[in-house]
């Protein structure tokens, strides 16, 4: 087996009902690759996701992270051994100052959350981080307001911001440029470059804006009905006819 | 930027919790008997419903059993020093330990349920308590309770008369101040933080690493032990205890002080115990019939003006003063 992959999955199958949303589907992400998934509405693509963070138990297969199979475990349990994800439709911790969104998951990546015998604030190693990740993603002027009073480009980066504050090897994104403006996609995806080739060097990105791909990712899956229609450097896919038909169009 | 209007802002919070605190220091000695009495049943309740605040305006879990805890505790310091040693920390003790182990063994259940299951599961669980407790008349007195004499207090080398109104309300004002600092610092912590973000949102936190259904258990653990304190206070208080502390118009009590107070805000439940306490002793003996009826209007009130509860809205109204003072802040 090789050792320079980062996860892999076998046969992954999950079944909702009649309908196979995903179907023996094999993926494999090595150290230091950003990979893109791509399909229509309904592919699987968020599915997929869903399993690899734990949220569902597939029905068949098996999901191998760095040579341990994490199939069976619960969500807490994946993303502490390094893999995390950010939502398509923004989940953050609303109420909550955007300091104390990011400090949360801060804690996780050093270990803190379980101690309850100190204050949250005096770890000052996990401040550190989470002033420099704020600083990194530019919110740190409204690091005391609350999360949800934040624009709705603001809370995509939040999103992503939380995602890393574990400091996981692998990213999930799914769709981080959803709703955002062409101006603030070119900016998202211009962030995500620079993560993907400092900190988070593994990155899966699920995302329906080419331009995005092109530009981030090295390597396509294209999903169609939970199936993997082809795979391969992004030039080649964009360019294969059957991607085109059911998924480009004809434009591309 | 925000640090002069922060510290103006902590200045005048330090300022209130010191003037309270006096307040408090004082009032046995100024206070008649029957004023007394009933601040000193405020802290209790306040105290309960402390214990509320922690699952439900914390942890975003509506518990609405809170009385069986209340009722543990009670039973749990009677046992105690009627039956195994005249002590009154041993009964302190052992009030917490019965609405603990009981809170475990309740929880590890409950918090597998979601919300409304969750509910359910709680009224359900105290319903079978109080039945248990109304009809197990040999062990637990049902509605005629069971009497106790209150042992002398013992602190290190003194000895104190609970005879004493006065020794008895500083006895429970500084186990409440006590209990109140344990939980306001676990809210500091990382752990507490992690629980607060269940109530915000559980998935999230499911996503980032947290085990929220350990921390839902912690929580409620927490929350039954702090209210099983304040049910041990109730004999410290009356010397009698009755199965009627289990029933549940004390959960719905529980629930009512702490919305009418600022659920979330720890200080809350004590507020809303005093506000709505002091005015059902102050109308109840002349509006009998309408004191459910007012205490209705003014819940309706409360949700529709001022959803956070009296000191929540306050605190909100302070943040956006601030928000709106400092420049580049939102406006």
């Amino acid at each position: 087996m090789n050792n320079d992959v980062v996860l892999r999955t076998e046969q992954l199958s999950i079944t909702f009902g009649g309908l196979k949303a995903l179907n023996g589907v094999d993926f494999e992400i090595r150290q230091g690759e950003v990979l893109a998934i791509i399909g229509p509405n309904g592919a699987g693509k968020t599915t997929f996701f869903n399993v690899l963070s734990g949220n569902l138990r597939p029905s068949n297969g098996r999901v191998i992270f760095k040579g341990e199979d994490i199939t069976a475990l619960a969500p807490h349990e994946i993303c502490r051994r390094g893999l995390s994800r950010t939502y398509q439709k923004t989940s953050i911790f609303q109420d909550l100052t955007v300091f104390e969104n990011v400090r949360l998951g801060a804690q996780i990546g050093h270990g803190q959350h379980n101690s309850w015998l100190r204050g949250a604030l005096s770890d000052k190693a996990v401040v550190a981080v989470v002033e420099e990740l704020l600083v990194m993603g530019g919110l740190d002027h409204q690091a005391k307001q609350p999360a949800g009073t934040l624009s709705h480009g603001d809370q995509r980066l939040l999103e992503i911001l939380i995602g890393i504050s574990t400091r996981p090897e692998l990213l999930l994104l799914d769709e981080p440029s959803a709703g955002l403006s062409a101006k603030e996609t070119r900016e998202i995806t211009r962030w995500v470059k620079e993560l993907s080739q400092t900190t988070i060097r593994n990155v899966i990105i699920v995302e329906h804006d080419m331009d995005v791909i092109t530009e981030l990712a090295s390597a396509i899956y294209v999903l169609n009905y939970g199936e993997v229609l082809c795979q391969g450097p992004v030039g080649e896919v964009k360019c294969n006819p059957q991607v085109q038909e059911i998924y480009l169009g004809k434009s591309v | 930027m925000t640090t002069e209007g922060q510290t103006h802002s902590s200045r005048i919070g330090w300022l209130v919790v010191i003037g309270v605190a006096i307040c408090l220091l004082v009032a046995p000695h100024v206070l008649d008997r029957y004023p007394r009495y009933i601040l000193t049943e405020i802290i209790i309740w306040g105290l309960f419903a402390l214990g509320f605040d922690i699952i439900f305006g914390k942890t975003g879990l509506l518990n609405f059993g809170m009385s069986s805890f209340f009722g543990l505790g009670a039973y749990g310091f009677v046992f105690a020093v009627k039956y195994v040693y005249p002590s009154v920390w041993l009964g302190i003790l052992s009030g917490m330990a019965f609405a603990m182990v009981f809170s475990i063994v309740v929880g590890w259940i409950v918090t597998r349920f979601s919300s409304h299951y969750f509910v359910v599961f709680t009224i359900v669980i105290s319903m079978i308590l109080f039945l248990l407790a109304m009809n197990l008349r040999s062990i637990t007195g049902a509605d005629e309770g069971i009497n106790i004499r209150l042992p002398n207090l013992q602190v290190i080398a003194w000895e104190f008369s609970l005879r004493s109104p006065i020794t008895k309300y500083y006895l429970i004002l500084g186990v409440a101040a006590v209990a109140f600092l344990v939980v306001w610092l676990f809210f500091d912590s990382p752990m507490g933080r992690a629980v607060v973000a269940i109530r915000e949102n559980e998935a999230r936190a499911q996503m980032i690493g947290y085990n929220t259904a350990h921390l839902k258990l912690v929580a409620y653990t927490l929350s039954g032990t702090v209210a099983g304190l304040a049910g041990a206070m109730y004999p410290l208080l009356n010397s009698t205890t009755s199965a009627e502390l289990f029933f549940w118009i004390l959960s719905g009590k529980a629930v009512l002080w702490t919305v009418v107070g600022g659920a979330g805000t720890l200080w809350g439940p004590f507020l809303g115990a005093a506000v709505l306490v002091s005015a059902e002793d102050a109308l109840s003996s002349w509006l009998v019939d309408f004191y459910p009826i007012l205490v209705g209007v003014l819940l309706i009130a409360i949700i529709l003006l001022a959803p956070k509860g009296i000191l929540g809205t306050l605190l909100e109204w302070v943040a956006d003063r601030r928000a709106s003072m400092e420049p580049g802040g939102k406006s």
